[in-house]
């Protein structure tokens, strides 16, 4: 597979969902059926955080990555399952798998992230390296 | 062919300014023969904050978000906008009123209506 990223603060989006709508375009449902989870980027004197919004989720199918100062989120979203006899009358909910990477714009401490769902927003905390955080420099 | 039952009324939340980024939360309704099963994505709300209420025909639900970012981070990107949720639905006979419940889970919060005892099939022994 071929995974491309560009520069901070431009993302990747690879959805296999998105060759499904250009090749049964009869399948194509919803607003939003390519599967691109929404991102934020924030900031603080020590850490990046990073909020994706993965409602319907498993925690357990998502994966983050952080090779080479690229974090990648990726995973796969499983459409639910119908009970027998039923029948779906209205789909928005983009299913499928998905992949984001971006480049992060500081070095950091790789092997110190962390990262939580809840309520359908994974939140992933990056400790900035040492001497990306800010120092005070005594004055003599 | 049977009416749906469910109508999804594509409503706006308001046209105030402070609903600008109240945005209506993607659906899956399924059919079952027993019920209606209403699925709204609603990542970042909390289940404490949401409001399903239902009034004469209308199943209305809203929820708002809090804030994602702590005060004096610097946000460096963003596409989490929404800062709340709204979505009607209109009802169509055939739905017990009595018996819609909901669990929210994962940021989806699921909407179960039940059918009428008329409304569900039956199937008819034949002696």
């Amino acid at each position: 597979m071929l995974v491309q990223f560009e520069r901070f603060p431009m993302f990747s989006q690879m959805g296999e969902r998105f060759l499904d709508d250009m090749f049964g375009g009869f399948q194509t449902k919803g607003r939003n059926s390519a599967m691109v989870p929404s991102l934020d980027i924030s900031e603080s004197a020590n850490e990046l955080v990073i909020l994706a919004e993965l409602p319907g989720v498993a925690k357990d199918e998502v994966k983050v990555t952080l090779h080479d100062g690229v974090l990648t989120i990726s995973g796969e979203k499983k459409q639910a399952d119908m009970p027998e006899g039923s029948r779906r009358h209205r789909e928005e909910r983009a299913s499928g798998t998905f992949s984001r990477s971006l480049e992060l714009p500081v070095p950091v401490n790789a092997s110190a992230v962390s990262a939580e769902m809840k309520d359908g927003i994974l939140r992933i905390v990056v400790p900035k390296a040492e001497e990306a955080r800010p120092r005070e420099i005594r004055v003599n | 062919m049977r009416n749906e039952n469910l109508i999804v009324r594509e409503s706006s939340a308001g046209n105030g300014e402070e609903y600008q980024n109240i945005v209506a939360p993607n659906a899956g309704i399924t059919e079952t023969p027993e019920a209606y099963v209403v699925s709204l994505e609603m990542p970042g709300a909390r289940k404490e904050a949401i409001a399903l209420t239902l009034a004469k025909d209308v199943l209305t639900v809203h929820a708002g978000i809090g804030a994602h970012h702590g005060n004096g981070d610097t946000v460096l990107y963003r596409e989490l906008r929404s800062t709340g949720y709204h979505r009607e639905f209109s009802l169509g006979d055939g739905i017990d009123p009595n018996s819609v419940s909901a669990v929210f889970e994962e940021g989806v919060l699921t909407v179960t209506l039940l059918k009428t005892p008329e409304s569900t099939p039956r199937t008819i022994p034949i002696n």
